[in-house]
């Protein structure tokens, strides 16, 4: 037996200290109030027992003090709630509550938080534990703990601008469940589950739906894409924006009710090409100067959450690169063909040339360096300022961004007859330094289809040109953009967000701030099963069936009740006079 | 404790006034007293005519109606109505038990002890007061016509409280003063520590009728006390704790109709009268309840 509210040695010794103050209770002398009579003749007749109490000396009911020991000890009891725990197989419940954005239809959220209450009151504490499933995995209710914690810990809680992400916590449970019991997960809501999913999941886990089903209703219409590409009019600065509109056909908006803009300016809905299902919109070629999309559905329906997305449009100006004339012209071949790169002689972005070849101080550089001059076959140079992150980290992003992991670094050993290294320092600007010799015919480097896309990685890391993502959405990962470096993202505190090498998820719609501190990117919701109220059909509902054991097991209701009927055997002893 | 109540407080010219309809009679007045106005059951030689008998020999010739015997030759007696007084002894209860509670309980038994002698003095009849505690002491054998009743008004108002109740003792000095028979009424609370049996001994000591009236109030049966209390006895100062429960105030209210009980079973047995006065109420209506029939009976 364990107790929710109280340690058992915390039981133990309140139960003592109770015992020793009624102790001192019934011992100590009673404070008599003084009462003058006209005689004293029935009351000798009416009380032919001593005094009560006397000070310092054995009880006159020993029963008394008991009783009253009994009594208060129950309410102790109670008040530190004893719970019986089963033997190694009784059910552990994962009350999961869906936080996803299709709970916020209309009493959807309501239905689903009255039916888990219910099954709250059924189960006991120790053997549940309760888990909001919106951006991210949130504990509610921990085993033992008091369900009127609850309301106080959803009071701020509301269904969430993100996709249902109840899938994805399935396999955290599973993978942390105890060993020890079998696990059932209660889900909450209208998430879906995939029976893949549940296949996947481990012996001894199962999965039921907790509320009962809702009618998704009729009346939604959302946007469940919105992306942009480079503009097929082969244009370097212009992007083509693509989004798309689902739900139930009386909901689908008519086209003036489709609002685009970028940043403070609203498009002519000409701008806007659609199919004949009015579900796919295009706008072609907006410029791409960083503006912000936003695409809005003016028209009411049930889900107010997936009528608007915004997506912040890349920034592709034309990259000025210097090019040495003393270098082969594979390289000129390879910025030839990159449409974003445009050579100049003068004011340049990027230089490339040789190592020992003048240039204009504070120009980032590509060099090409005699391979005796320098160890390293990749020397990379970053300008050193006091808010430089640490080395190692530029390092291993650079190395990333510019693609060196992906190169046959052992065949260029071999080839070379020496070690291929990576290496970075600090330098004047930023500087990317490349054994001259990798540019001879001599190596299979340059005749590589990788080349070309060497060149142009690494004049984008010198330049600094981001990646951009043709889209964002909430709770998918990021789409992998073949160029550009790929931007760093910080939290809402400015802390800089460390993926540990996996990709990463925006895990809800809403702005993505940079760590460049340029403008922050957006994320849009974009999930069509919230928008169209589509659920898989590999859950069923399923009714708690603890109610009998549960009540049996609740020690609470058993403990108050002997109370109860302690305090009514005291009441009548002493209505018959033999309790003081 | 508090003081006798004041010769003002007592002698209230209503409160007598309205006794004056109420009498008292005596079924049985012990001939040779003073000539009053109780009707004595004895035909004798008072001034009212009654009736006519025969003569037999013995009877006083002073008493021969000669009118009579001359129309039709027989003798007859004149016979009278012989009024002879009756005694009253009223007997206060000044034990510290009729003082407690702001003197409730003494200033009802004074009333009530002037009234019952007002209605005796005012028939010409004598009124003696003997006042008790633990010991009886005489102030006045007999005080006689209206005019005392002030006189007997102020000697109740120069009562002093006494301590203790022995309503035994008391009883054996009063049979003691060989007192003319009448009637004795005694005014008490009757709480008398020894117990009501030595009471009911002690009164068959006595020659005269007797009237026993019982000061109560409302908290002798219900005295209404919660918590644990020291109890003290205003008489004997003993004190007793207790704890009050229901059961208690059961057992309470038990004996104390009992003790009632005993008093009416008491009374009956001596053919004494017994009235009952809440010290709390208007003395005079719980009189003139009590005199109903205009008179009582005693």
């Amino acid at each position: 037996m364990g107790f929710a509210n109280l340690t058992p040695l915390a039981v133990a010794g309140g139960i003592a200290a109770l015992a020793a103050t009624l102790y001192a209770l019934q011992i100590l002398r009673i404070r008599f109030r003084q009462q003058t009579v006209p005689t004293l003749l029935f009351w000798k007749e009416a009380v032919s027992e001593a005094p009560v109490r006397t000070f310092r000396q054995r009880f006159r009911h020993p029963w008394a003090y008991l009783l009253i020991l009994t009594i208060c000890s129950l309410l102790w009891l109670a008040i530190a709630e004893p719970q019986w725990q089963d033997d190694e197989g009784a059910a552990f419940y994962v009350l999961v509550l869906d936080g996803s954005a299709a709970m916020a239809r209309p009493g959807r959220f309501e239905h689903a938080l009255a039916d888990l209450e219910d099954d709250l009151k059924q189960l006991p504490a120790d053997q549940r534990q309760v888990i909001w499933a919106g951006a991210a995995a949130e504990t509610l209710l921990n085993p033992g703990e008091h369900p009127l914690l609850l309301p106080a810990r959803l009071a701020k809680k509301t269904p969430e601008a993100v996709p249902a992400s109840v899938e994805r916590q399935l396999m955290q449970l599973a993978s942390v469940r105890r060993d020890a019991a079998t696990t059932q997960v209660r889900v909450y809501g209208e998430a879906p589950v995939s029976a893949a999913v549940i296949e996947r999941l481990p012996a001894g886990v199962s999965v039921r739906r907790g509320s009962s089903d809702v009618e998704p209703g009729t009346d939604n219409a959302g946007i469940t894409a919105l992306g942009v590409a480079q503009a097929a009019s082969g244009n370097w600065t212009a992007v083509d924006l693509l989004f798309r509109v689902e739900g139930d056909a009386a909901a689908l908006p008519a086209a003036g009710e489709i609002v685009v803009r970028i940043d403070d300016r609203t498009l002519p809905a000409s701008r806007l090409e659609t199919d004949a299902d009015r579900a796919t919109y295009r706008v072609l070629n907006l410029p791409a100067d960083g503006g912000l999309v936003s695409v809005a559905l003016t028209g009411e329906d049930a889900l107010p959450l997936d009528d608007r997305a915004r997506l912040r449009l890349p920034t592709q100006q034309p990259i000025r690169v210097q090019l040495s004339e003393t270098l082969p012209p594979v390289l000129a071949a390879a910025l030839n063909a990159d449409s974003a790169i445009e050579l100049v002689n003068t004011d340049p972005d990027v230089v490339i040339r040789l190592s020992d070849e003048p240039s204009d101080a504070g120009v980032p550089a590509l060099e090409f360096v005699d391979a005796e001059l320098q160890a390293e076959a990749f020397l990379l140079g970053y300008p050193e300022t006091d808010g430089s992150p640490d080395a190692m980290v530029l390092l291993n992003t650079a190395v990333q961004r510019i693609g060196l992991a992906n190169i046959d670094a052992s065949g260029l050993a071999e080839a070379t007859e020496r070690a291929v290294e990576v290496a970075m320092q600090p330098d004047s600007e930023w500087r990317f330094s490349v054994w001259q010799e990798l540019l001879s015919e001599d190596y299979n480097f340059v005749q590589s289809r990788s080349f070309p896309l060497f060149v142009a990685q690494s004049v984008r890391w010198l330049a600094g040109v981001e990646k951009w993502y043709p889209y964002l959405a909430a709770g998918q990962p990021l789409p992998v953009s073949p160029v550009g470096n790929a931007p760093a993202f910080v939290d809402p505190d400015g802390q800089l967000i460390d993926t540990l090498g996996v990709d990463f998820v925006p895990n809800r719609a809403g702005l993505l701030h940079r760590a460049s501190r340029a403008e922050p990117l957006e994320v849009a919701l974009l999930d069509s099963a919230a928008t169209t109220g589509r659920l898989d059909g590999a859950l069923q509902y399923m009714g708690l069936d603890v109610l009998d054991a549960a009540l049996l097991r609740n020690a609470l209701v058993w403990l108050l009740l002997l109370a109860l009927g302690g305090l009514l055997v005291e009441w009548w002893l002493y209505q018959k006079g033999r309790m003081p | 404790m508090s003081a006798t109540p004041t010769f003002e407080e007592l002698f209230d010219p209503d409160f007598l006034a309205s006794l004056t309809h109420l009498s008292i009679t005596a079924r049985r007045v012990a001939a040779g007293g003073r000539f009053g106005e109780k009707l004595s059951r004895d035909l004798g030689s008072g001034m009212e005519f009654r009736d006519y008998r025969p003569y037999t020999p013995g009877d006083d010739l002073r008493r021969i109606d000669w009118n009579i015997y001359r129309r039709l030759g027989r003798v007859f007696l004149r016979l009278y109505e012989e009024q002879q007084d009756l005694p009253l002894y009223v007997m206060p209860d000044l034990s510290a038990s009729m003082y407690s509670d702001d003197a409730v309980r003494i200033k009802a038994a004074l009333k009530a002890a002037l009234a019952m002698a007002a209605i005796s003095m005012n028939q010409n009849d004598t009124a003696g007061l003997v006042p008790f505690g633990d010991e009886l002491d005489l102030v006045t054998k007999g005080e006689t016509g209206k005019v005392s009743i002030m006189r007997f008004a102020r000697y109740l108002s120069l009562l002093q409280p006494r301590q203790n109740t022995d309503l035994a003792k008391s009883l054996d000095k009063l049979a003691s003063l060989n007192l003319r028979p009448g009637l004795l009424v005694i005014v008490s609370d009757f709480f008398d520590p020894s117990g009501l049996k030595r009471f009911a001994a002690a009164t068959g000591k006595v020659r005269h009728k007797l009237l026993l009236i019982q000061i109560t109030r409302p908290a002798d049966a219900d005295p209404g006390l919660e918590g644990e209390l020291r109890l003290r006895d205003c008489e004997t100062g003993e004190v007793t704790d207790i704890a009050m429960t229901p059961a208690v105030m059961k057992r309470y209210r038990e004996a104390y109709d009992r003790f009632c009980d005993e008093l009416a079973s008491l009374a009956r047995k001596r053919r004494a009268g017994l009235l009952r006065l809440d010290a709390g109420q208007d003395v005079v209506e719980q009189l003139a309840a009590l005199f109903e029939s205009g008179s009582l009976a005693a």
